[in-house]
C-alpha cells in the first residue's frame, strides 16, 4: 500500500470517528439524565385532562334545577362542587413538580353558545347552563388550563360538555 | 509507465476502500438515529398506556366497568374491581402480568424479583360522600417474568 493510500484510508477512519462523536453528542442531548423522571408529558397530560373532566362531569350531574331563576346558583353550586377537586388536582400534579392552574372561560363559553343557537343556553361565568324540558342543567362549561413542569408546559382553551 | 498505471489503480482501489468505510459508518449512523432501540420495557410502556386509555375512555357497564366508575367511591371499587381487573388481563399478552395499586386497594398479581418492569402513574377522581373530590394518586404496573 502506497503512502498516499495510507493517507486516504486514515482521513476515512477520522472521518468516521467525527461522525459516531457527532451522534453521541446528540444522543446524549436527546437524552439527558433525568429527562426520563419527569412526569409530565403528552401521556400524562391526557390522564390529567381526563381526571379533570372527569370531575367536572361529576360535578355537573349533581347540579340541577326546576327553577329558571336559579340559573345563577346553579353556575355557582357548579364550580363550589368542582373547586375542591380541582385543588386535589392541582396538589396531587404539585408532589410531581407540576403546577396546575384552571380558570373558567366565559367568553369561550358564549362562542360556543352563539354557535348551538336554537338551545336555551347561558354562560355564567364560563359555565353553559341548558333549560331541557324544564329543568335547568349545567350543560358543560369552557374553561383555560395551563399545565407545566421546567421543561414542558401545556397551554388549552376548551368546552367540555356533560350530555 | 506500467508502474505509474499500477500506482494509479491501488489508488483507485483505497479511495474505494474509504469510500465504502465512510458510507457503512453513515448508513449505521442513519440507521441508529432513525430507529431507537426497543426493548420489552418500551413494549410495556406502550401497552400500559394504550390499556390506560382504554379503561379511561370505554363506555361503563355493570359487566365491564371503566376506571372511572370504578374509583369513583370505595363501594364501587369493591362492586366494580374484579370486573375491571378481569378486562385488563384479557388485554395483556401471553406472560404479561399487572398490577395496580390504588388508595382503594390493590389488583393484580406484584411483579416477581427479576422481572421486566414498567409502571405508570396514573391520577383518578373520586368523589366522596360530602361532595368534596379528591384526586387519586395510582399506578398500573406491568410486568414481564
Amino acid at each position: 500500500m502506497t503512502d498516499d493510500g495510507q493517507m486516504i484510508l486514515l482521513s476515512a477512519f477520522i472521518a468516521c470517528l467525527c461522525l459516531v462523536s457527532v451522534v453521541a453528542c446528540m444522543s446524549a442531548v436527546n437524552y439527558a439524565p433525568g429527562a426520563e423522571n419527569r412526569y409530565l408529558s403528552a401521556d400524562t397530560l391526557d390522564n390529567i385532562l381526563w381526571a379533570q373532566d372527569t370531575a367536572l362531569s361529576e360535578a355537573a350531574l349533581h347540579q340541577v334545577s326546576n327553577s329558571p331563576e336559579s340559573r345563577y346558583q346553579l353556575a355557582l353550586s357548579f364550580k363550589e362542587y368542582a373547586n375542591p377537586s380541582m385543588d386535589s388536582l392541582s396538589h396531587c400534579l404539585l408532589k410531581r413538580g407540576v403546577s396546575y392552574l384552571i380558570e373558567y372561560n366565559d367568553s369561550r363559553a358564549s362562542g360556543f353558545i352563539s354557535s348551538h343557537k336554537g338551545n336555551d343556553m347561558a354562560s355564567l361565568g364560563g359555565v353553559i347552563i341548558e333549560s331541557h324540558r324544564g329543568i335547568e342543567r349545567v350543560y358543560g362549561c369552557a374553561y383555560d388550563v395551563i399545565v407545566e413542569d421546567r421543561s414542558a408546559s401545556y397551554h388549552m382553551s376548551r368546552v367540555v360538555t356533560f350530555y | 509507465m506500467s508502474g505509474r498505471c499500477d500506482g494509479g489503480a491501488v489508488h483507485m482501489i483505497e479511495a474505494l476502500l474509504a469510500a465504502a468505510i465512510v458510507i457503512s459508518t453513515l448508513v449505521l449512523v442513519n440507521t441508529y438515529t432513525v430507529m431507537p432501540e426497543r426493548d420489552s420495557g418500551d413494549d410495556l410502556e406502550m401497552l400500559s398506556l394504550d390499556i390506560l386509555n382504554v379503561i379511561s375512555y370505554k363506555d361503563n357497564s355493570l359487566e365491564h366497568p371503566g376506571l372511572g366508575f370504578t374509583l369513583l367511591s370505595p363501594e364501587q371499587w369493591k362492586k366494580s374491581s374484579i370486573a375491571l381487573g378481569a378486562d385488563i388481563g384479557e388485554m395483556l399478552p401471553a406472560g404479561v402480568y399487572y398490577y395496580m395499586a390504588t388508595p382503594y386497594g390493590t389488583l393484580g398479581m406484584r411483579p416477581a424479583d427479576g422481572s421486566s418492569v414498567n409502571s405508570r402513574p396514573f391520577i383518578a377522581y373520586s368523589s366522596s360522600e360530602n361532595g368534596s373530590g379528591q384526586m387519586l394518586d395510582c399506578k398500573l404496573v406491568l410486568w414481564r417474568a
